[in-house]
Formats: C-alpha cells, structure tokens, sequence
C-alpha cells in the first residue's frame, strides 16, 4: 500500500515516513509527537496494522524556481547566437527557453518537461516569416494582391490554430505522459468565424464599400462593428472552450464552464474603465490646454494609455482567473487568484524596468512574472492522480520512435 | 559506479516513486520499489542541461528516471550534441558580458552604419518603374481621402513653377520619373510632399506662403533630394529591418508589455526619417546653387512656416513632419555662404 504525499502528490510506500519533499506522513506525524510526548517509544503498532489508506491529496503545490541571473546568461547567450545566425539559431533558443521555463515549474514536486524539437519549430518560423513577407510585399507593392492574401491567411487561420495547440499539447509533458490536443480545422473554422457569420458580415461591408454609398457604408460598418463589440465576450468563450476540451492529459479530456456572460461582464467593466478614465481626462485637457493646442492631443493620449493599462491589467487577471477557475481536468481543479492590482504594478515596474535597462531586464520581468503567475495558482486534487492513465503512445520515449508528421510543426512565438 | 538518486515515472500513471540509477562503465541499473532493471548506458536517452534544471533519461522500456542535475550525466552520451557547447555558454559570466558586448554593439552598428549602407545599395537596384503604381496609388488614396482638392491656382501662377521645376531636375538621373502635381489642402496646411516614383506634390497654401519663386524651387528642390536619394524604398527597407530586429530581441518581452517593444521602434524609426530631411536639404542646398539659386531662400521660406506655424496651422503643416527647424536654416544659411560649384551628381 501507497500513501499520497499531501504536499507533492509523491506515492510513497507505506513504510516510508517521510516523503522525499520532507512532508511527514500525517498518520506516522501523528504519532510522532506521540512519541515525542512518551519519550521512548517507537510508532505506535496499531497505526501500522491499520492499512494504510492511500490519502487524496488535496493540493498539489505549483512552484516556479527560475532564477533571474541564471535566465539572465541563457537569454542572453541565446540572443546572441540567434543574432550571429541572422535568426535561425532562434528556433533552438526558443526549444531551450521553454524547457527552462517547464523545467522550473514544479507540480507536484515534478518538473514539467518541453520536448518540442527545433526543426518543426525553424519550419513553423520560415513558413510564418514567408507569410509575412508576402502580406507585406502585397500591402506595400502590390495592393492588387493584399485581398487574396489576406483571404489566404483567413483560410490558413484555423489551421495554424489547431496545429500550434496540438504541437504546444504534444511536446509537453508531466511524470512521463504528454498531452494531447484534437481539435480539427472544421471545428477551429467554426469556433473562429462562428459558422462563417464573420467573413459574411465582412465581405458584406466590402460589397457596400465599393458599390454602396456613403450612408450604407457607414451603416453597414457601424452594424458590423457593434455585432462584433456586443459578441466578442461569448466568441472569446468559444475560443477557451475549444481549447481546453479539446485537450487531455491521461485519457482524461478537460471541461469547462465558464458562461459568456462571465466573460461579458469582465469586457464590459474594462470598456467602463477606459471611458472613466478617458472622458474626464478628455474634458481636464481641454480646459486646462485647448483643442487648438498641439500640445492636446498628447495631453489626451497619455491618460488614455493609462486608462488602457489599467483596463488590459483588469482585462488579464480577471479572465485568466475565470478561464482556470472554470476548467477542470479529470480529477484536477485551479484556482487562479490574479490581481489587477498586483498585475499593474507588474506590467509597469516590467516596463519601466526594461526601458531604464536598455532591455537587460527582460529576463528578470519574464522570471518575475513567472513567479507571480505561479504563486497565484493553486491546483487542487479532488481524487486520486491514478485516474490518469497513460498509453504506449503518450509516453514521452514514444515520440522519437514515430515518424516526424511534415505538418507537425509550431508558429507561436 | 556512480548513483543518482531521482524518481522513476512509468508513463502509465502520473504517479512518482523514489527511484535511483547505478552507473557503471556500460550499464545502468535502475531501481525502483520493487522493481531493478539493467540498460546498457547507449540506450538511454539525457536531456541536455538548461542552468540548474532537473534532467530527464528517457529509458527503452517507456519509462522515465528525473533527477536533479548534477555532473556526472554530462559525461554520458547526450541527446543532443549542439546543446552541450551552449549549456557550457549558458553557464559563465564572462561569456554573458560578452554576448552583451557582441549583441548592442553589433545592433548599434547595424543600425547606424550597416542598414544605412546596405538599404542604398539594395535601392540602386530596385528600378524607378517598380516605384511608380505606389505613387499613384498614394495620390488617389489621399485624393478620395479628401485631404487635397484640386488647385485652385491660376494658369499664371502654375506655368512658371512648372518651368522652374523642369529646370530643377533636367540633368538628373531620375529625370524621366519627374511628375508635379498642384493640390489644395486644409488637411495638409502648406506642404509639399514626395511620392513614390517621382511624383511630387505642392499645395496651393505653400505656393501662397512663399515670398517668391526661389523659395517655391527651394521647397521643390528638397522633394527632388527624397526622390533622387530614393528616400521612399529606404524607409519602406529599414524600418522594416527595424521592425524585425526589434521584434527578435524583444519576442520575450513582448507580452509583458505593448510599450517595450513599441517605444524603441517608434525612436528608431524617427532618427531615420531626420537623416532622410538632412540629407534630403544638403542635396536640394547643393542643387539650388548649381542653378543658380540661393540655399537663403530655403531658410527664409522656413523661418516663415515655423513663425506660422506658431498661429495654429494645423497638426499636419510642413513644419511638424520636417522638424529640427532652427538647426536646417543655420545649414541652408551655411550653404548659401559657400561659394563652391559642386555639382549635382
């Protein structure tokens, strides 16, 4: 018999006292201080008869131990090669970027491992820069082509989409089993565009832009952008959704219920945030500069930066916490408790930090980030990790047994 | 024999046990609970080292040993060669200066000297012709836009500018390209701009502020200057080498904050776009004095946009996109000074 540490989620033998994280078996703890108060006497024998109940562990605990000076000499190595290498080394330096950052995110007392390879990665990047070229050849040279490549890219969207989730899900790994994501360019089509509403409303616009007249154009716009605006919250819940029951770790898939509603409040309040911040500055500017002023329009951009800060802040914890408070995964809960509070402090001291820097700080703010991320987030167990079964094909040797799929390949950043 | 002490992951549950491996010259012998396995030592598969990460030995039966890094497994075949020299990289301060040296000053150079250089040469290369859809382009776009009316100058006024500024650009290697156009614009104030593929625009509100025809060819000589030196296709290269560049080094940054990355692009992209006036002025200082102008009359026509430009002219004028004022006449005042004939290339 096993007993779940509480703290790790280590499967010790019965036998054991103490797990390898130091938490003390709370059966044998007890009867330690038993035998701290009767001074001699060994474990109590009748706990020892007593089986031993494999214990649900109720939380395992998620840490990040990056260094900032050891992330420092990684970064900036890296940079360096990838500069010398006009870019291409950048697809190794991101494979050993996010292996740092797995590798220093325990769960469970267990570092999470990256296995994503930098030849599908250099692909995916060559495949995007070339993207990227010809949007931007076509919207500076040759405008006649910019509407096929943008309806190129539209089309190529859900596919990218899916692919990077399922490469992200694939080459990550914890205790020996990866995760899987299986989603489909039909599905991702769907959740993107919602049943192809959008490109219709949007070549409905084109039409009336070029046929139409002034008023109908504008109306056709004004409709659109409203529809868009009022439905974004519920779009951007189809989208998590998507993603997280997509995934699966273990046989087991992930759920999530989280309402559109939740998400509409939350875009809603951060709208309220930019206006709030917005009209009074708007209204503090003109009395006290001018609109005539050239100096008006940086009076009025700079608290409306801020009020956009404030409400990106606002915007970021608060979804992210509804997101993982609302996804469970088997017998696995979260509990986000991002602050906008403490977000904003981040961002700004991250910004200021890296430009006073001349960016040498930007491997401090990414750790420091990491860490916070981290300390906000609990993971509870509410059952036991065995319900996660792995297969012959999820464990992580099976990888590079397999053939190297050609569209395998990642275009995230 | 060596031992490591670690935990052991089956792939069948996501659940740990204290495991530890035996290194002897060949094999490895992994025990685990209950169970104790033998390897031969090649067939095991180590992760490379990253700082202080745990490593990962991925064993042919499908199992996982994790342990905490420590030396000796770099002294067992890698599973990735090219990363061991990196790791070792990774792990000194004085290789990190280095790269600190190497990366600004490489940027730095790069951004003062080597794109400078390299987008002239790329330029020369790219034909006029290429240019000229963009330029139309750019006309009609601000002509439906709404920012220019048509000219509303009489024949009188138009005919000498025009005959001034065929003069202006005759002998010129561009000369073919040349195309003027008069357009009235509230939007734009007194303004005079350089489109792609030669074309050049002047605003009726310029034409007026101007105290004489000197002072219209000065204005127009500048435009020729960005023409000539190709200033369009220089700017569309180099910022977006800047772009790129930025976003490479600050990819990590990027989500952390919109203001990192954009900032430092933004002041690129301005002290370019200065070197592009300056260098555009000394072309039209030296062109105006080869036809007998004065470079004077360039720091006059400024002197009385800048004093105007003081009365609200609007947030477009001449002077805001071309700024630096006080420093651009003290040089036209220079040049009309010098008494030199170099001519125009």
């Amino acid at each position: 018999m096993h007993w779940g540490c509480p703290k790790c989620g280590l499967l010790n033998p019965s036998e054991m006292a103490l797990c390898s994280c130091g938490t003390a078996h709370r059966r044998t703890f007890e009867a330690d201080e038993h035998t701290a108060e009767t001074g001699s006497r060994a474990v109590d024998p009748t706990s020892k008869a007593d089986p031993a109940i494999p214990m649900p562990s109720p939380e395992l605990s998620l840490e990040f131990h990056g260094s900032a000076r050891e992330y420092f000499r990684i970064w900036i190595v890296n940079k360096c090669l990838t500069l010398l290498t006009l870019g291409v080394f950048s697809a190794w330096a991101k494979v050993r970027r996010k292996r740092y950052m797995y590798s220093h995110t325990t769960l469970g007392g267990t570092p999470l491992q990256y296995l994503g390879q930098p030849i599908p990665i250099l692909k995916g990047r060559l495949i995007a820069a070339t993207a990227f070229l010809l949007y931007y050849l076509s919207s500076h040279f040759f405008t006649s082509l910019l509407p096929y490549v943008v309806g190129a890219g539209a089309v190529a969207a859900p596919w990218v989409m899916v692919r990077s989730a399922a490469f992200n899900a694939r080459y990550s790994a914890f205790r020996n089993m990866t995760f899987h994501f299986n989603g489909l360019y039909p599905d991702a089509f769907n959740v993107l565009y919602v049943w192809g509403v959008v490109p219709v409303l949007i070549v409905i616009c084109i039409v009336a832009a070029r046929f139409g007249g002034r008023s109908q154009v504008g109306f056709a716009v004004g409709v659109t952008a409203l529809i868009f605006m009022v439905s974004f919250p519920w779009w951007m819940k189809r989208l998590k959704k998507f993603i997280v029951e997509r995934s699966s770790y273990g046989g087991r898939k992930g759920a999530f219920s989280a309402t559109g509603g939740q998400f509409f409040k939350i875009y809603f309040i951060s709208f309220l945030i930019v206006l709030a911040v917005a009209i009074p500055s708007g209204a503090l500017a003109n009395y006290l500069v001018g609109p005539k002023n050239s100096f008006f329009s940086f009076a009025l951009l700079a608290p409306i930066y801020l009020g956009y800060v404030l409400a990106f802040a606002f915007v970021q914890s608060r979804s992210g916490n509804l997101v993982w408070n609302h996804t469970v995964l088997g017998p696995i809960r979260f509990q986000s408790a991002l602050r906008c509070r403490d977000l904003l402090r981040l961002y700004v001291t991250n910004a200021l930090g890296i430009v006073a820097s001349l960016g040498l700080l930007i491997p401090w703010a990414v750790i420091r980030t990491m860490k916070y991320r981290a300390e906000t987030m609990r993971v509870m167990l509410e059952g036991e990790l065995t319900e996660f079964e792995g297969s012959d094909l999820s464990m992580v040797g099976a990888l590079s047994a397999e053939t190297v799929d050609i569209f395998e390949m990642d275009f995230s950043l | 024999m060596t031992r490591v002490e670690g935990h052991y992951y089956d792939g069948l549950n996501p659940v740990c046990v204290s495991a530890g491996m035996d290194f002897s010259d060949q094999e490895a012998t992994l025990t685990a609970g209950a169970v104790s396995e033998r390897y031969a030592i090649s067939h095991l598969r180590i992760s490379p080292r990253i700082g202080s990460t745990g490593r990962f030995i991925t064993l042919p039966n499908g199992g996982q040993f994790a342990c905490a890094d420590c030396v000796f497994l770099d002294s067992v075949p890698q599973e990735s060669l090219l990363e061991g020299p990196v790791a070792w990289l990774e792990e000194r301060w004085y290789i990190a200066l280095a790269c600190i040296v190497i990366v600004y000053s490489t940027l730095l150079a790069g951004y003062f000297f080597g794109l400078p250089a390299a987008a002239t040469r790329i330029v020369a290369h790219i034909p006029m012709q290429a240019e000229q859809p963009l330029g139309k382009q750019a006309l009609s776009w601000m002509d439906g836009k709404g920012w220019f009316k048509p000219t509303n100058l009489d024949f009188d006024t138009r005919i000498p500018i025009r005959n001034g500024f065929e003069g202006l650009y005759k002998d010129l290697p561009s000369k073919d390209y040349y195309r003027l156009e008069f357009r009235s614009s509230k939007v734009l104030g007194p303004n005079a701009l350089a489109l792609p593929g030669g074309i050049i625009v002047i605003t009726d509100e310029m034409v007026k502020v101007a105290a004489s025809m000197e002072e219209v060819m000065a204005v127009l000589a500048h435009e020729i200057g960005h023409v000539e030196l190709r200033h369009t296709m220089r700017s569309v290269l180099q910022n977006s080498v800047v772009g790129a560049a930025t976003a490479m080094v600050t990819s990590d940054a990027a989500s952390l904050s919109v203001a990192v990355a954009g900032l430092p692009m933004l002041l690129a992209q301005t002290k370019y776009s200065r070197e592009f006036e300056a260098a555009a002025d000394d072309y039209a200082f030296r062109l105006l004095r080869q036809k007998g102008y004065s470079p004077a009359a360039f720091a006059s026509l400024m002197e009385r946009l800048a004093k105007k430009d003081k009365k609200q002219m609007g947030v477009f004028a001449y002077i805001s996109s071309h700024p630096m004022t006080k420093e651009r006449v003290a040089a036209a005042r220079a040049a009309a000074k010098e008494v030199s004939t170099t001519p125009v290339r």
